[in-house]
């Protein structure tokens, strides 16, 4: 398990420095840590696909944001991430909470949460699962960094219940 | 006034190195054939979010003057970035709806736009100088106040154009679009501060080329960004 605090901490020192997002209750300690941190903005959007166009408004202004969201909120940015953020290459983080692990959850997110990790992967989005022991989780972020920087492509890091707490 | 002639018409006053953000569609392409440059980023999916991307910049750059070219169809399907526009309410954003009542680059189907007063809702939320314009005159004299003087003008600043339909053929963005993405930060990233709009917001030790892709550490952005935040902490 990471603390909130460190998997922000760890995100700042990362460069990570616009974030921004819609919440999810697995995402609840750091979306609720981000907006207290007057360092860094956190902007509140009103859907997912509004926030990946916000970041990438910042990422044109040369910021390096992180997008939130939770992963029903992802199948609402489907078209978002094939024809803006693919299509461009903009090199958005997204930490997507995973709604429905397993099929153990509300009945809402029985099917999002089965296609979570296979819809990433059909539209070309790298994504890794945020292992629960803290150094791997570690690990995971810099890969992730790595494919942000060196080849300039958004990458997903998806967030079980608990793993971050 | 036709949508072609209204973008001629807001071009025409930009300074040049203003930035510019156009919807998918026609106003891209019109924009594209009107006034290329490396300011401009040509939206060519993602339908709705030209004014968030627009949002996005503008907060980031506090100092750059941000234009949005948005269609009806496109911000009625994403009007919650209104709200979240007007509540950080960047004041060097400059959101221009081209209103022609209808989804043009699909072959003209009816938005609901002709009822729905949308300049109302940009008022409600919070834009700070929102203006409604019918003809190629009175957009003149809206954009000349607006983009010509080095404003004092508070945004941001909605205004809504009425365009009559009738289509003038135009080609496609014919650029990639990373070559859009990469020539728009690479200007960016090239540009002086004597080519600010708004000189006032930066202190004199500022002075000088300024960087924005290598210079996180001292973006005024950053500043700006915190009192905002500390206002949204307040709310």
């Amino acid at each position: 398990m990471t603390s909130t605090k460190d998997f922000c901490v760890a995100l700042k020192e990362k460069g990570f420095d616009f974030y921004t997002g819609v919440p999810c209750s697995i995402l609840k300690g750091v979306i609720n840590y981000l907006s207290e941190d007057l360092d860094l903005p956190y902007i509140p959007a009103t859907r997912e696909d509004e926030a990946i166009g916000i970041a990438t408004g910042a990422y044109l202004a040369g910021k390096k944001p992180v997008v939130l969201m939770q992963n029903s909120g992802m199948g609402n940015s489907i078209g978002t991430l094939a024809s803006l953020v693919l299509l461009y290459e903009i090199p958005l983080l997204l930490l997507i909470s995973w709604r429905g692990f397993q099929g153990r959850d509300a009945p809402e997110h029985i099917l999002m949460g089965k296609s979570t990790l296979k819809l990433l992967v059909e539209i070309g989005v790298p994504a890794r699962v945020l292992p629960k022991e803290k150094e791997k989780a570690e690990e995971t972020l810099l890969e992730a960094v790595k494919i942000i920087n060196e080849r300039s492509l958004p990458t997903a890091i998806i967030i079980r219940r608990g793993v971050i707490e | 006034m036709r949508r072609y002639e209204a973008i001629e018409e807001i071009t025409k006053e930009l300074k040049g190195d203003e930035l510019v953000i156009s919807a998918n569609g026609k106003i891209s392409r019109e924009l594209f054939s009107i006034r290329d440059s490396a300011c401009n980023f040509y939206m060519l999916g993602s339908m709705g979010l030209a004014s968030s991307i627009g949002f996005g910049l503008s907060l980031s750059l506090p100092y750059k003057r941000v234009v949005v070219l948005d269609g009806d169809g496109n911000l009625l399907m994403n009007l919650g970035s209104l709200a979240t526009i007007g509540h950080f309410a960047p004041s060097n954003l400059l959101h221009f709806l081209l209103d022609n009542e209808m989804h043009a680059s699909t072959g003209g189907q009816r938005t609901v736009s002709s009822k729905v007063r949308l300049e109302e809702i940009a008022r409600a939320v919070g834009y700070k100088t929102v203006k409604k314009v019918s003809s190629v005159q009175e957009l003149r004299t809206v954009v000349s106040e607006i983009l010509g003087s080095d404003s004092e003008r508070e945004g941001p600043s909605f205004v809504l154009a009425k365009i009559e339909s009738g289509e003038r053929e135009v080609p496609r963005v014919s650029h990639e679009p990373q070559f859009i993405k990469k020539r728009f930060l690479t200007n960016l990233s090239n540009f002086t501060v004597t080519q600010l709009t708004t000189p006032n917001r930066l202190t004199n030790d500022r002075a000088g080329k300024f960087v924005v892709l290598k210079s996180v550490n001292f973006h005024p952005a950053r500043i700006y960004l915190q009192r905002l935040h500390l206002v949204t902490k307040l709310d």
